[in-house]
């Protein structure tokens, strides 16, 4: 265990030494703090504590439907754009040279040519990268379940899903980053190819979601029966989901807290928009829509990135057994 | 386990792309002693100490190491290394270094503590020990990386290059540092290109060239073969005392005649010889051939450089 946490405290040592990470923690801070600072009072929205007013007579402290906006706020903006998108980025920018930098000639030597197993060594290492988002989001997730409890009395453990869901996203980017530099020792190489494969795994999964509406959306019967050529829509769906199966869905696990976190029962983005659709705003999502959306289980999601995880890191595991440095 | 702390025959190694770095090895090393590992670039020296530290893997490799084949995971804790251009991370102080590896090697965080104080005072660089590694010269580096490799209270020491980049008086420091490792039993390995200091502390060496192992053993021993007697005159010789020295071992050439293996004791007939033929003497020098010589005649004989390592 002395191994273990010397590695893990060298990966503490290495993040702490980055400004990087201090740029990025002092961001995720502003915006969870950004979001604390929403309230409600009897006429409407407070913002940045109190000192602007927005009088509106459905969203105020009287209102049921505080709570389902302060949520969605959270579940629908926050996790997948701040935490989903731009702090992987950040991440990734400042973890990818992790490997590189312990790869290299002179460093890799020491480290090797100790009394633990190679796979520990690497193991731990990616381990100690992934706090780098792991105390990122926990610290970012603590704020917003106090803002929320404070706000709207709503204290959801269920928020912290965004833990395990955010990890797993950012570790089916980063293992390709750690694979290509087992292989190359680049860092530059490392960053471009996990953004080309997250690049991918995006394109692969909208083209699934598009050819699903395509062969399933009753809308679309008109264009499915005027289609020539013999093309069958469900068997390009069956096609383009084997191709996606594989590849990280970093975009569908963040939407995936959407679903784990609920208010009385309800889910907050589709009762929001239901009563907010009743009063004609913005538009009621469609039953096809509600069904395309959870196409596949969240055991099909978690299973199949943490499945792509497993090889890809795996398959990187097993080269750095093997290398000669 | 034997006297040889490392004990290995038949070592092989081909790179990927084909590259022959080790050409069937045997070498031994006796245990407490400092042992130099001679050869130009590319020679394989750095390759093989890397398959003794498990960095790199032999295509092929028998016999032990401390008694355990090579490889052994658990071996390795008895094991300190300092590799050539030691990179170690710019974030960690220097203390914090030497507290790393030592807990890479599983050693407990108090005992790290006191070995890192012991160790860092052992190469003179308390006063440094909590500054950041990337405020180091490279010579402080080295220092530190002496301390890193003998953290775990290693029986051997494999030190590649310990002198690179430190300054003629830290030199003699580290000279000091070896010798004190080898009276406290400890086998030191020492890789390096600067002969005249592997001269002053090697007990034995071996010589590598072009993968292959050239010459092995004490630098006595292998220095024994060039051993002569060198009598320098003054004046001419008569060609019948020349003739009377060749027929008693005796070469001649520019005021000097070398006599070759043979004991001071055993040329008091030639000195009676020059002298009742009225020669003055010069000098008489009992010559040897110094670590340089021996490493230049060594890797001359198969041709110097080798392949990629």
């Amino acid at each position: 265990m002395t191994q273990i946490f010397t590695i893990l405290w060298d990966s503490y040592k290495l993040l702490t030494a980055k400004k990087l990470f201090w740029i990025t923690l002092g961001l995720t801070i502003f915006i969870a703090l950004l979001y604390a600072s929403v309230g409600f009072y009897d006429g409407g929205i407070s913002l940045f504590f109190g000192t602007a007013k927005l009088d509106n007579d459905l969203i105020n402290a009287q209102s049921d439907l505080a709570s389902h906006f302060y949520m969605k706020i959270f579940t629908n903006y926050l996790v997948p754009w701040w935490l989903g998108l731009f702090s992987i980025v950040l991440a990734l920018i400042s973890v990818t040279p992790v490997f590189p930098n312990f790869f290299e000639k002179g460093a890799i030597d020491v480290a090797v040519s100790k009394p633990i197993r190679r796979t520990t060594l690497f193991l731990t290492k990616y381990m100690g990268c992934l706090l780098f988002v792991a105390a990122q989001v926990a610290l970012f997730c603590v704020i917003c379940y106090i803002a929320q409890g404070v706000r709207i009395q709503q204290w959801s453990l269920q928020i912290f899903w965004a833990i395990p869901l955010l990890l797993l996203a950012f570790s089916s980017i980063f293992c390709i980053a750690v694979l290509t530099a087992v292989v190359t020792r680049s860092t530059v190489f490392s960053l471009l190819m996990a953004l080309l494969m997250w690049g991918l795994g995006v394109v692969l999964n909208s083209a699934e979601k598009g050819a699903y509406n395509y062969a399933y959306n009753p809308m679309m019967e008109i264009a499915r029966s005027t289609e020539q050529g013999g093309i069958n829509p469900e068997k390009v769906h069956q096609i383009t989901q084997g191709i996606s199966m594989p590849t990280p869905k970093v975009t569908r696990l963040t939407n995936l807290l959407k679903e784990k976190v609920k208010i009385d029962g309800k889910e907050v983005g589709s009762y929001l928009d239901a009563f907010l659709s009743a009063f004609g705003f913005g538009e009621k999502k469609s039953e096809f829509k509600l069904q395309s959306g959870k196409r596949h289980s969240m055991a099909y999601i978690f299973g199949s990135t943490l499945a792509f995880n497993i090889v890809v890191l795996g398959l990187a595991c097993f080269l750095f057994e093997r290398k000669d440095f | 386990m034997s006297q040889h702390v490392i004990d290995i025959q038949n070592t092989w190694k081909t790179y990927r792309g084909g590259v022959q770095a080790l050409r069937g090895v045997t070498l031994q090393v006796p245990q407490g002693q400092i042992f130099g590992f001679l050869g130009p670039n590319g020679a394989g020296k750095s390759t093989l100490v890397k398959i003794l530290t498990s960095i790199v893997k032999p295509s092929q490799c028998e016999g032990t190491m401390l008694g355990e084949r090579i490889g052994h995971k658990k071996t390795l804790s008895k094991v300190g290394y300092l590799p050539e251009h030691a990179s170690f991370p710019e974030y960690l102080k220097g203390r914090e270094v030497v507290r790393y590896v030592a807990g890479l090697c599983g050693t407990s965080k108090s005992l790290s503590r006191v070995k890192a104080d012991e160790l860092l005072e052992l190469v003179g660089m308390s006063d440094w020990a909590d500054k950041k590694m990337g405020s180091y010269s490279k010579g402080m580096k080295q220092r530190i990386g002496i301390a890193q490799a003998l953290v775990n209270d290693p029986e051997i020491v494999f030190l590649d290059e310990p002198t690179d980049g430190v300054d003629p008086r830290g030199r003699k420091e580290m000279r000091d540092v070896l010798v004190k490792m080898r009276e406290q039993g400890r086998t030191v390995f020492v890789n390096s290109h600067l002969l005249g200091e592997l001269e002053m502390i090697c007990d034995s060496i071996a010589i590598m060239d072009r993968g292959e192992l050239v010459t092995q053993g004490t630098i006595a021993d292998l220095t024994a073969k060039s051993q002569r007697i060198e009598i320098g005159y003054l004046g001419q010789l008569s060609s019948d005392l020349m003739t009377k020295l060749s027929a008693m071992g005796g070469e001649h050439s520019a005021q000097t005649i070398t006599i070759y293996q043979k004991q001071i004791s055993e040329i008091q007939s030639i000195i009676d010889t020059l002298r009742a033929g009225a020669v003055v003497i010069s000098r008489v020098e009992e010559v040897r051939q110094n670590l340089e010589d021996l490493f230049i005649s060594s890797v001359s004989a198969t041709g110097v450089g080798g392949t990629q390592n």
